[in-house]
């Protein structure tokens, strides 16, 4: 009582400033009933999302509106670039979504902390156990300052459903033609690599038409695999005296560059999309693909058992990768539905509907020990999804570094292999990125 | 396609002869007429072009408060090696949408007036296709064309040349090129028929006259058919010109300004800090520039070709 | 006089430009056309644009493109003849002012105000609404009708108006009863060209209705279509194209000469 008349004075005494805050103010410290929500009236809850929540959100959707029947949900589905180039301004305007998909970083997460765009979550995250059980760190890339100028502490403002690990995915049938084991390590792979070249077979499936599969994925994995995990994300974090050039980010560039040289990616990936990459790959072509777990589930689509997945272990011995708790979902500060919108989190999130996730082959991180796989590549993700959360290290993606980042590497990895830019040339560009955007946040 | 600032030339000439009589009063009621017009106008062209002006002083991320920094989005244009190349690469490209389809549209024009054509009607609608076209569907049609397994390497392939074959849009080699390409083809049909439509202007004693000289084709051609087209030259350019520079549609819809940034034109550059990296201020000084360099090259195209009669 | 080798030749190099104009289009066309893979249809087949029809939604996008467009040329039209004929018959005082001001969005690229608009309609709420793109584009397209419709009228005689004005009408009404309809042919030629490129502009519709697949455009429906990963049958993409241009491409075949004559005229004026 006493607390609430507090608020109300408040409120009163500075009208504008309430205004600017007004919806969302409100900690929970329980889950919100049906109860809260019924007390709505009929609503509709605006939800974005990534195209590839599609098939989770169809088995959600249905099930949230039948538990809150006064609620309607209007999904938008995006691709993600342009779930990317779009959502910060959606979330600026006076009609934003309710719910979100959106992505670490300081382009889009970071712009939407500083400009107050979003809600924190700690108070959902608790009062709705959805940190229970999982590794702390893996919250990092979640947190920032007030600022929205740092991130990896302070309060949480976005949460995954579902892991999304960096791996690698082999053809099953190919490699037991080339009498081949599943790669365990980075060693492991380089060997089958060279013996699928000499037998004929495109040995990495690429898709790179728009840039980002060769600058962030499979470079993203080249660095995991040869440098120190505190170092990389310091230098994604913008910590001061971090640089790019690495020992580790260079060998990774050499290890790329000569797979280039050796041809392993085969001819006209620049011009190929990531779609009709794994498309291309689900019908047999190519013997490797380097990606995310969320291109399996495309694969385990065509046939759950023909494709195999593995992380694999760096030169340090130990699974290291890229990836979090996935795509963040966020709440716009300026919900109206409030209850809704965390309502509709909360289901998403929960145990209970985990199993959900893992019939769509995807990781999810609630219950992530106990869910069913789909077939024998959604087993292998999982077991690689719960050997992270166990013991392994997560890494974060290069493009959160800056907001220009994903151009300047997919840019500078697609010269490298082109033979237009040397392993010096990609750090100095890279870098020069960076600092300036370093510049650029000191002066904020 | 825009309209060329040669509209002015008619309209404002004839206006101070014809205006002699009333002259001079200015009648309130007229401006009803003018106030639906102007102010939309105003509201959508005027005040927008000012505010980006604005916007081009500034540090912005478009959400958060900007800041002042007086030129230094332009220095950072002029002084970016990166972004002088994608201004270059927009040079390039007015060669690829003006000054290829207008030395193709002369060559055939010089061909033409030897002779009468038959089914004139029937050419000029078919070579006019592309113009009308949506460039999204543009871009789709050339993308199939130029995709690895596309009719061109086929072509090659069944040629003989399969070496040669590649994702023409995803090789660093030749994706700018094969961007330009489309452009040619957008525009080569819109100078061939304003060109054959000049021509026929032409009086016919002019070329007796000549060939009574001994005047050969090529002399023909340079004596006659070319100060006779000025007018037309001139406006294929601008209109091409101005294409060129705004290709947005045609670049975001095949090759998003890849391979590495080999086809990143300026309004791609605009789009991209907008929207996509948030550097606002950056972007407004990019179309400023844009905007200007547009002015400038079409001033210069219709100064330069002047009729002078 | 024209020799026979120069007959040949020459309608020849006409038969190959033709050729090269036609050949993406028609390619496209036969590509829609043909089965997709896995596909049980033999020979040509329409279950392409089918799946474009039901899949891309495209009845819904090209009847939004249709309201724009139309919205967009009466709006125009009107305004264009009301100041076409203040500044060139009644000879508006400060019209050479006003010529100026309107010479700036001739050649003004839609870069140059693409970030404002998308402010102010951000902020006013109407993104995503058929008003962003209505606007901007009655807008963009006023400098060009204006002098368009200002030229045909300077051209009639002036004896019309001093006709009507001993008659007794007034000014609204000269303009109603004579000049408005004397300039018709005029409006209907502006018409198909403002129709044109409202239909077809992509950068405005990208920016300003991005996220209501209720309000958008055709080209910006086949853009996002054709980059959708839910769509990698290149023959259903083609099919869809083939959707967005016909409806232009139909009224440019039965309208020909307005368009030639726009477009040529357009540029000359």
């Amino acid at each position: 009582m006493h607390r609430r008349t507090f608020n109300f004075m408040l409120a009163a005494s500075a009208m504008s400033l309430a205004l600017a805050t007004s919806a969302g103010a409100a900690e929970i410290t329980a889950p919100v009933t049906p109860e809260d929500i019924a007390a709505l009236g009929d609503v509709t809850l605006r939800v974005w999302a990534d195209a590839g929540e599609e098939a989770m959100l169809t088995k959600l959707i249905p099930l949230y509106e039948e538990t809150y029947p006064n609620v309607t949900v209007e999904l938008t589905l995006k691709g993600w670039g342009d779930l990317m180039g779009t959502v910060v301004n959606a979330m600026n305007s006076n009609t934003p979504p309710d719910v979100t998909n959106g992505n670490q970083g300081f382009a889009v997460m970071g712009t939407m902390v500083r400009a107050s765009l979003i809600r924190p979550l700690d108070d959902f995250i608790t009062a709705y156990g959805i940190d229970e059980g999982l590794p702390a760190s893996g919250f990092a890339s979640m947190q920032w300052n007030e600022d929205g100028t740092a991130w990896g502490q302070g309060p949480i403002y976005g949460m995954g459903g579902a892991t999304q690990p960096l791996g690698l995915f082999y053809n099953k049938a190919k490699l037991e033609e080339l009498g081949l084991e599943a790669p365990e390590s980075i060693a492991d792979l380089e060997a089958a690599l060279v013996a699928a070249n000499e037998a004929g077979e495109l040995p990495i499936m690429l898709g790179n038409a728009a840039q980002y599969p060769l600058g962030s994925h499979v470079l993203g994995i080249l660095i995991d695999m040869y440098s120190g995990v505190d170092e990389v994300n310091a230098w994604i974090a913008g910590n001061e005296g971090s640089t790019f050039d690495m020992p580790g980010v260079r060998k990774a560039l050499e290890t790329l560059q000569a797979w280039g040289e050796a041809g392993y990616f085969g001819q006209g990936y620049d011009g190929r999309s990531l779609d009709d990459a794994v498309a291309a790959y689900g019908a047999g072509e190519g013997v490797f693909f380097l990606g995310g777990s969320f291109n399996g589930a495309r694969l385990a689509a065509v046939d759950p058992d023909a494709f195999g997945y593995t992380l694999l272990r760096g030169e340090s011995g130990e699974y290291v990768t890229t990836g979090t708790f996935g795509t963040p979902w966020h709440v716009s500060s300026k919900t109206q539905v409030e209850p809704a919108a965390l309502a509709f989190l909360g289901m998403m999130l929960s145990s209970d509907f985990a199993q959900a996730y893992a019939d769509v082959s995807r990781l999810p991180n609630a219950n992530l020990e106990t869910v069913t796989p789909t077939g024998s590549m959604h087993e292998a993700q999982l077991a690689a999804a719960r050997a992270l959360f166990a013991d392994g290290e997560f890494v974060g993606y290069l493009d959160w570094a800056t907001p220009t980042m994903q151009r300047t590497m997919g840019t500078q990895a697609q010269m490298l292999l082109a033979g237009r830019a040397d392993v010096d040339g990609f750090i100095a560009a890279v870098q020069d990125d960076w600092q300036a955007y370093q510049d650029e946040r000191a002066e904020q | 396609m825009s309209a060329s600032p040669l509209a002015r030339t008619d309209a404002e000439n004839r206006q101070p002869e014809r205006a002699a009589g009333t002259a001079g009063r200015f009648v309130w009621r007229h401006t009803l007429y003018l106030v639906p017009g102007l102010v939309i106008y105003a509201l959508f062209c005027l005040w927008p072009l000012a505010e980006t002006v604005r916007f081009s002083f500034q540090r912005w991320d478009g959400i958060t408060e900007p800041r002042w920094v007086g030129w230094r989005n332009y220095l950072a244009i002029f002084t970016d090696p990166q972004t002088l190349t994608v201004f270059g690469h927009g040079l390039i490209m007015i060669i690829f949408y003006a000054v290829l389809p207008l030395l193709i549209g002369l060559l055939i024009v010089a061909i033409m007036t030897r002779i009468r054509i038959r089914l004139l009607a029937v050419f000029r609608t078919v070579l006019f296709l592309p113009q009308i076209l949506a460039t999204v569907v543009v871009a789709v049609a050339w993308r199939w064309i130029y995709a690895y397994d596309g009719p061109i390497n086929a072509l090659l392939t069944a040629v003989g040349l399969g070496h040669l074959s590649r994702a023409w849009l995803g090789d660093f080699d030749t994706a700018l090129n094969s961007v330009g390409l489309i452009g040619t083809w957008i525009n080569f049909g819109l100078c061939m028929v304003l060109f054959i439509g000049g021509a026929q202007k032409i009086g016919r004693e002019l070329y007796e006259a000549a060939r009574l000289d001994g005047a050969g084709p090529f002399q023909e051609f340079m004596a006659v058919t070319l100060p006779g087209l000025r007018g037309e030259i001139s406006i294929a350019l601008v209109l091409t010109v101005t294409n060129a520079l705004r290709n947005f549609d045609i670049v975001w819809n095949t090759t998003s300004g890849g391979p590495g940034t080999s086809t990143l034109v300026p309004s791609y550059l605009i789009y991209e800090g907008a929207f996509i990296t948030r550097n606002v201020g950056f972007a407004a000084a990019a179309s400023v520039v844009l905007t200007l360099l547009i002015l400038v090259l079409t001033g210069v195209i219709t100064r330069a070709l002047r009729q002078r009669d | 006089m024209e020799s026979r080798k120069e007959v040949v030749f020459g309608h020849l190099i006409l038969v190959i430009g033709a050729f090269v104009a036609l050949y993406p289009f028609v390619s496209v066309l036969l590509q829609a056309l043909s089965p997709a893979p896995g596909s049980t249809a033999q020979g040509l087949t329409l279950e392409n644009f089918i799946a474009a029809w039901t899949r891309g939604g495209f009845s819904r996008s090209l009847f939004n493109s249709a309201l724009v467009a139309i919205s967009v040329v009466v709006a125009t039209a009107v305004a264009a003849v009301l100041a076409g004929y203040v500044l060139s018959v009644l000879k508006f005082k400060w019209r050479v002012l006003v010529f100026a001001l309107l010479m700036i969005g001739l050649v003004l690229p839609s870069e140059a105000r693409i970030i404002p608009l998308y402010n102010f309609f951000s902020s006013t709420g109407l993104l995503n609404t058929y008003w962003a793109l209505i606007l901007p584009q009655v807008a963009s397209s006023l400098p060009l009708a204006t002098f368009w419709m200002a030229n045909y009228f300077s051209q009639l005689p002036d004896s019309l108006g001093e006709a009507a004005a001993l008659d007794g009408a007034g000014e609204f009404q000269t303009l109603r009863y004579i000049y408005a309809p004397l300039g018709m042919s005029a409006v209907m030629t502006l018409s198909c060209l403002i129709f044109l490129y409202t239909w077809n502009e992509f950068m405005l519709a990208l920016v300003l209705m991005p996220d209501n697949v209720a309000v958008q455009t055709a080209p910006l429906s086949l853009s996002f279509f054709a980059g959708n990963e839910r769509t990698t049958e290149p023959e259903v993409i083609a099919a869809a194209a083939v959707l967005v241009a016909l409806p232009v491409v139909i009224a440019y075949f039965l309208l020909q000469r307005r368009f030639m004559s726009g477009l040529l005229d357009g540029a000359v004026k």
